[in-house]
């Protein structure tokens, strides 16, 4: 019981408070800070952020890279028709620069 | 200058009208901040962006509500996105929270050890600052714009946008849900510590 009564004293007490909470003013220098902020904020772009800034290139940019994946998607899972034979090729000079076709023993 | 004068002024681009404004608004909208994020570099950085909305969105301003209203509402907003934003990276960086986190966990159990009453009451503004900020957002804003800014409820009313009665409802569910809160916390603080 005295427990119980306890919390309720407790919250009493913290609720009590909400009249007396702290109060801020602003600091003496409020505007002179707020002003450089605003100059700051409409300083011109650079050409880069004021090129890519704009919603079409934006969006040129993006159908771009979409093409180019999608370009690298097909090809990886469409291989072309020579290329089965390129890869034949290349793995018989692999072969022969390394010497692979030489037949060995182990001991 | 009337409110209409200034607002005509800054919309023709007078630099002096904007910084009267400002000049005349900044204590108030500093201490709607404050009372929002508890933080007073943060709400000095509210209030500026609060100012740079008012700077940006002069020209809409038609006059149907009070210019101080119309301020606080812009505080208002602004301060809300804000803690928003501040409680989806607390949600990212820690997954386990009780409804009055941490911070104020550490403060009541510090304050056991201290008998001192002043710091003690410094504590319990702590934990009760946090159960301020777990309020729905329109009850957090009722209790904070009566308590910090002591507005009457024709005031806030007029700030929110509703009625009287709403907001004297809103302010009756903000502190039963405060009494909840704390009454949760001092429980679970009781039966951690003394058994």
């Amino acid at each position: 019981m005295n427990h119980l009564r306890d919390i309720e004293q407790e919250v009493e007490r913290t609720l009590q408070l909400a009249d007396s909470l702290d109060k801020k003013k602003a600091d003496p220098y409020f505007y002179t800070r707020l002003k450089a902020r605003m100059d700051h904020a409409v300083a011109p772009p650079s050409w880069w952020g004021a090129l890519f800034g704009k919603p079409q290139v934006k969006l040129a940019s993006l159908g771009l890279i979409v093409v180019v994946n999608a370009i690298t998607i097909y090809n990886t899972f469409h291989p072309s028709m020579g290329s089965e034979d390129s890869r034949s090729e290349q793995i018989e000079t692999l072969i022969s620069d390394y010497q692979l076709n030489i037949e060995t023993y182990t001991y | 200058m009337e409110d209409n004068t200034l607002i005509a002024a800054i919309q023709s681009g007078n630099e002096a009208a904007f910084r009267q404004l400002v000049e005349h608004h900044q204590d108030r909208v500093v201490n709607t901040c404050y009372g929002y994020v508890h933080d007073a570099e943060d709400a000095e950085d509210l209030a500026q962006e609060v100012f740079i909305e008012v700077h940006r969105s002069v020209h809409q301003f038609r006059g149907d509500a009070k210019l101080s209203t119309w301020i606080y509402r812009i505080a208002v907003t602004k301060s809300l996105d804000h803690l928003r934003a501040k409680k989806r990276k607390k949600r990212f960086s820690s997954l386990f929270r009780t409804s009055i986190d941490d911070g104020a966990a550490t403060a009541l159990s510090d304050g056991a050890a201290t008998p001192d009453q002043q710091l003690e009451d410094e504590q319990r503004k702590q934990i009760l600052l946090h159960a301020i900020q777990q309020l729905p957002d329109q009850q957090q804003t009722a209790f904070t714009l009566s308590k910090y800014e002591d507005l009457s409820y024709k005031e806030i009313a007029e700030v929110m946008d509703t009625s009287v009665a709403s907001v004297e409802s809103l302010l009756f569910r903000a502190k039963k849900n405060l009494q909840k809160q704390l009454h949760d916390y001092y429980h679970q603080y009781y039966k951690k510590n003394m058994g």
